[in-house]
């Protein structure tokens, strides 16, 4: 690609972005009897699953099930150890695992992931500038001025003032760490969010307006969104479809509302049932299965 | 800012301690320079003539105060036995010991870090494996043995390609700069071999411990292949910890250089030290420990410092936050 090249791609990432009831054709991820062994443990066995365009899909499943493990598959962020067998498709692309340079083409251009604990995961010597530009800057050959504008509007669309630019990640109070964390995810308008617990790092009062926050953003871009929590208030609100998965097999895939309403399986029951109680009891983040 | 004066002052304090600790400890171990030199069929009065001539007989905190006064203005004396002043004697073997410590800094640093982050980073685990056991056993060899095998293998007249001086510094000195280099070479290899070894190891057990980290996993996220995360993130986030390394390497080599200066037959601060002990030669060991303990805490400085710049989050905004955390 030269420099026009990546130019115009990046316009049109944009301008789809802005124009959401375009992008509501084809396929933005496709999985295949995708299995993962660690250490002669199977952590994902055989998963098969779909996202479409602009579609919002849930995942849940108890502690230890392998839900961070099969975003780190997805985005070839597994462990060198792992071996992992089955497809991958995303973007057109069909990925090989162990193909390094393939996935990280499309991580943080056209699949931006948000993570559980911002405070770990936002480089500690990087201001809030650098560490929501880093993204542009691998994967788009803009000018300074260019970058800068958008980290700008990128800041001020996650609700963060301009002065906090030049800050570093220690000086920002958590909810403010993972919004730096989304704008990072969005600034380049992937097609696909992928977001794993983003807020049980934070307090409950911070955690809605965060969910909140994401969620809206990921709508009006008219991506597609993977969304991981124990907030079935939230997952009922932000997702149209959601998956089980049990010691790394998806058991039970449908309809969000129906699913926590009448689920199938007893795991799935199991799982409903304590999180019911537990959000209506008790503070609605705080448990693990 | 605040910082960086603060830690000046506790510089200045802890020079200043240092002196006291030299001088009273000199004071209190036995040996007597004035008998030395007199020899030992002497008569006491020619003793006490020379302890007067040397300010010996003064009381102590004057002659601390001459001392350090001296120190302030450079002027460390006169040696009682080899008749120099101290400073020029410290001047003339430090020219030789600190150039063959950061030449060797220079090749543990540039050997122990790429080596490292490939023990680290390697795609084959068979590669990473080996590099990691030639580390260890890199680290293990002793300098004597390492340097005589260089000697056998590279020094002019003896080794198998002679083609590297193996003894002795040019009596031209930096004078003769291509020279001086030359001879340096070879003792820089031993010890910036075994040195390098260690700063291996510890590069990459630092890129080890980075490789499931957040941080890293984000910067891959972002876009970055596994491999350039880890160097430019992984490796970026362990510089503070490389440079305690380099800086703990570094004053280890001011005393481990001493036995190679002798294999090699430089004529360094090791040679001088021992020299002057020997003698008891108070007047020029009494500077001399100072000047080498006061570089060790000047290092410690630097590294410090080098912290601050590589971390924001030891800078001005955390102080003021967190308090005091030089007390
Ligand atoms: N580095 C690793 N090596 C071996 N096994 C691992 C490793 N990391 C995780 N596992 C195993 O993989 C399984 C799935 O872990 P994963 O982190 O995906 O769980 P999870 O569903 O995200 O749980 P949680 O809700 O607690 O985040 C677990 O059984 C865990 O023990
Ligand atoms: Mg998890």
């Amino acid at each position: 690609m030269n420099r026009t090249d990546m130019k115009d791609a990046m316009a049109q990432d944009v301008d789809v972005a802005t124009r959401p009831q375009l992008a509501t054709s084809g396929e933005i991820l496709r999985v295949r009897d995708l299995s993962v062994q660690i250490a002669d443990k199977t952590v994902l066995d055989d998963v098969t699953l779909d996202i479409g365009a602009s579609e919002r899909v849930g995942l849940i499943g108890a502690s230890g099930s392998g839900k961070s493990m099969l975003v780190k598959a997805i985005t070839g962020l597994l462990p060198r150890a792992a071996r992992v067998g089955g497809d991958i498709t995303m973007g057109g692309t069909r990925l090989q695992a162990g193909d390094d340079a393939a996935f990280a083409a499309l991580r943080g251009r056209y699949v931006g992931l948000v993570f559980q604990n911002p405070g770990a995961a936002l480089n500690p010597v990087l201001s809030v500038e650098q560490q929501v530009c880093l993204p542009l800057r691998l994967h788009y050959d803009l000018d300074a001025g260019e970058r800068r504008d958008r980290v700008m509007t990128m800041l001020e669309r996650v609700g963060l003032p301009a002065s906090l630019a030049g800050s570093y990640p220690h000086e920002l109070s958590g909810g403010q760490q993972q919004r730096v964390g989304i704008a990072t995810a969005l600034i380049t308008s992937p097609r696909l969010i992928i977001a794993d617990e983003p807020t049980t790092a934070l307090d409950a009062i911070v955690q809605r307006s965060i969910i909140d926050l994401l969620v809206s953003l990921v709508e009006s871009a008219g991506a597609s969104m993977l969304f991981i929590t124990h907030d079935f208030a939230v997952l009922s609100r932000a997702t149209t479809r959601c998956m089980v998965i049990d010691r790394g097999r998806i058991i039970e895939t449908g309809d969000t509302a129906a699913l926590l309403h009448d689920p199938r399986q007893p795991q799935t029951r199991l799982l409903v049932n304590a999180a019911k109680t537990l959000t209506l009891n008790v503070n609605p983040e705080h448990h693990h299965a | 800012m605040r910082y960086l004066i603060w830690r000046l002052i506790w510089f200045a304090v802890a020079l200043l301690g240092l002196s006291l600790l030299v001088f009273a400890a000199l004071r209190i171990l036995p040996g007597d320079v004035a008998s030395v030199m007199a020899g030992t069929n002497a008569t006491p009065a020619r003793v006490a003539a020379i302890r007067s001539r040397m300010g010996l007989d003064r009381s102590y905190p004057q002659q601390y105060a001459d001392w350090l006064g001296g120190l302030l203005h450079g002027n460390m004396g006169v040696s009682a036995i080899s008749g120099r002043t101290v400073a020029s004697q410290i001047g003339s073997h430090a020219a030789i010991t600190l150039p063959l410590i950061v030449l060797s800094l220079l090749v543990a640093l540039s050997i122990g870090i790429p080596m490292g982050c490939q023990a680290a980073l390697a795609g084959s685990p068979r590669v990473r494996s080996v590099l990691h056991t030639i580390a260890i056993v890199g680290g293990a060899v002793p300098a004597l043995w390492g340097g005589l095998l260089l000697i056998m293998l590279f020094g002019r007249g003896v080794g198998l390609i002679g083609i590297l001086p193996s003894q002795g510094f040019p009596d031209a000195g930096w004078h003769a700069p291509r020279a001086a280099l030359i001879s340096l070479i070879l003792p820089a290899i031993t010890t910036g071999l075994v040195a390098g070894a260690g700063i291996m190891r510890y590069t990459r057990a630092c890129l080890i411990s980075m490789e499931d980290s957040d941080t890293v996993a984000m910067a891959m996220a972002c876009g970055m292949t596994r491999r350039q995360a880890m160097l430019r993130v992984g490796l970026r986030l362990s510089a503070a910890q490389l440079v305690s390394v380099a800086g703990l390497t570094f004053a280890q080599m001011i005393t481990g250089v001493m036995v190679v200066e002798s294999l090699f037959n430089l004529p360094g601060l090791g040679a001088m030290l021992i020299n002057d002990v020997g003698n008891r030669d108070l007047i020029a060991v009494q500077s001399e420990l100072f000047l080498l303990a006061a570089f060790f805490l000047l290092l410690g400085l630097l590294v410090d410092l080098m912290h601050h710049a590589l971390d924001p989050r030891l800078g001005e905004r955390t102080q003021h936050v967190g308090g005091e955390e030089h007390a």
